[in-house]
């Protein structure tokens, strides 16, 4: 009996091993939505190389813009009413997330 | 024949009312207004003060005021002007004042703004001037709204109830938003300007519907009419032209927004037919028709450091003046005018701006209708200079109570080179257009 939990054990670490070695790697995506004049969750933490979808249920054009670590921002286009746009994170730090349009819109995202 | 308000049309502007004042916010360059949307004045307005709107100032107003961050707030705001005024020459003395060189209170306002749920929201303005010491009601604007996704893009369509044609207008290109933003009944002005330059203002009321399309593409169309003279005299603004019927309005725009930037073109249309100053004696009406297109640029940068701004417009008007050609008031069955006037502006941080008007009419020589002027033309031009620094206002945080105290400050200083009709011995009593130049300090405060 326990020889044959030994064996098992040994089958389920190897076969664990050749799946992390041969099945790609993805990157997550999360979402971030702009709903009454906020960013709706207004702190995320993903990991390097996630994607995040900025999805805007306001009826309003936002402008997201991503300020990096370095206090550098990224403009990232106008969005209106139901489009969505998606923004990848390549490099840790904390960004900052703000609408150009709406000044008290806020959002953090960090990224490890 | 004055055409009565029809019942229905009460039915609607009254519950606007009550509900306008029960529920909505404060008011313009409107703390209520920053207060419900739970963003700084800035958002909105260009300078952090006053009605240059920005591209979310526009949105926030076609979809009927009703963007809200929080449960409920005070739906009640003032605003107060006060001004020095000097003019090159002095003035025929306006009652309670001097022929020159006085010190007004130039209005006092009070408004009540706001959403109420995700489909109606507006405004009422009420203003005690300070010149003619009296109360009116002032701006109204009342809307109901729904927005739609057609094909993945976005449409807006709403109904305006107001009382001043282009009232409701989403640009500051129209005189009713138009520059300058603050003036004093004490400064001398031209006797001419067309219907749809203030002649209308608060002595009709409109209803009109309208769409926006993915945020670019604007169509409106509605009509005008006189209210009830009893409904006139209740609201401090009786007397006037009265429309006969209804006056169609209808007006199209483009605007094209990009990040940082964007501009807009537009045209208007308005055929009123008007009693003059309410006589029906003729037996006939003058019949108007006022068609305009204009135009703006806009600038904002990154973060509204420097922010730019151009607003154009002209209007033609063309007058068929059978009411007042057979009173004996004008000399031709029809006359025409014209108008033109641009202004651009540099704001700094939303706190200090220059702007710069040029502003012009001209139109046909009637030497009835234009009787105080020598030349029998309508013909004023000239320009007006502003420096105005807003030290509270741009924001919440730069004033000690937040959105509840904005200020501004300014210099105004207006040369005309014409003046009803010439530039120099104008009204043929030896006046001439410089002695019209008006310098002005003023302090506009809104709470």
């Amino acid at each position: 009996m326990i020889r044959n939990s030994h064996s098992l054990v040994g089958v389920a670490a190897l076969t664990v091993s050749l799946s992390s070695l041969m099945a790609p790697s993805y990157a997550a995506q999360a979402v971030i939505d702009q709903k009454g004049l906020k960013f709706v969750p207004n702190t995320m933490t993903i990991n390097v190389g996630d994607t995040i979808r900025f999805t805007n249920s306001d009826p309003f054009t936002h402008d997201v813009t991503v300020v990096g670590p370095s206090g550098t921002p990224s403009d990232k286009g106008l969005q209106h009413h139901g489009q969505d746009l998606t923004v990848t994170f390549p490099e840790k730090g904390t960004f900052s997330i703000i609408c150009t349009f709406h000044p008290n819109m806020k959002a953090t995202v960090i990224v490890k | 024949m004055r055409i009565k308000t029809p019942v229905g049309v009460w039915a609607l502007i009254i519950p606007a009312l009550v509900l306008t004042f029960l529920f909505t916010d404060r008011a313009f360059a409107v703390p209520a207004f920053a207060d419900q949307t739970g963003q700084p004045c800035s958002g909105c307005h260009v300078g952090g003060f006053g009605p240059q709107l920005t591209v979310f100032g526009r949105q926030f107003k076609l979809l009927g005021y009703t963007a809200r961050t929080v449960d409920f707030n005070v739906p009640v705001s003032a605003m107060a002007i006060a001004s020095y005024l000097h003019t090159s020459a002095d003035q025929p003395p306006t009652p309670h004042y001097s022929a020159n060189d006085n010190v007004a209170l130039d209005q006092i306002s009070l408004f009540f703004a706001g959403g109420v749920g995700e489909h109606f929201g507006g405004f009422s303005q009420f203003t005690y001037d300070g010149v003619a010491r009296a109360f009116s009601w002032d701006n109204l604007d009342l809307r109901a709204v729904n927005d739609f996704i057609v094909d993945g893009t976005d449409l807006v369509a709403g109904l305006s109830l107001n009382n001043n044609p282009a009232i409701q207008d989403p640009w500051n290109t129209m005189p009713a938003w138009g520059f300058p933003y603050t003036d004093s009944a004490l400064a001398p002005s031209p006797g001419a300007a067309t219907v749809l330059n203030g002649g209308l203002a608060q002595s009709a009321i409109g209803l009109t519907a309208y769409a926006w399309w993915n945020s670019s593409l604007y169509g409106e169309a509605g009509v005008y009419w006189t209210p009830e003279r009893g409904f006139m005299r209740a609201m401090g603004a009786d007397g006037g032209a009265v429309i006969r019927g209804s006056a169609p309005y209808v007006r199209v725009g483009y605007e094209k927004d990009y990040d940082n930037q964007n501009f807009q073109l537009g045209a208007t249309a308005f055929f009123p037919n008007l009693y003059p100053g309410g006589d029906r004696t003729a037996g006939a009406s003058d019949k108007y028709q006022d068609l305009s297109v204009d135009g703006s640029y806009q600038y904002v940068g990154s973060g509204g450091n420097n922010i730019y701004q151009v607003n154009t417009r002209y209007i033609h008007e063309h007058q068929s003046l059978d009411a007042t050609f057979a009173l004996g008031e004008s000399a031709n069955p029809s006359d025409t005018l014209e108008e033109f006037e641009t202004d651009a502006s540099y704001y700094w941080h939303n706190e200090i701006g220059f702007t710069a008007g040029y502003f012009s009419n001209w139109g046909s020589t009637d030497s009835l209708l234009y009787a105080d002027n020598r030349t029998g033309k309508p013909d004023s031009a000239g320009f007006v200079f502003q420096l105005d620094g807003t030290p509270f206002g741009s924001g919440g945080d730069t004033s000690p109570l937040g959105n509840h105290l904005n200020l501004r400050v300014g210099i105004q200083y207006r040369h005309f080179t014409r003046f009803d009709g010439g530039a120099t011995n104008f009204d043929g009593a030896g006046s001439n257009s410089s002695g019209n130049d008006t310098f002005r300090i003023f302090a506009w405060v809104a709470l």
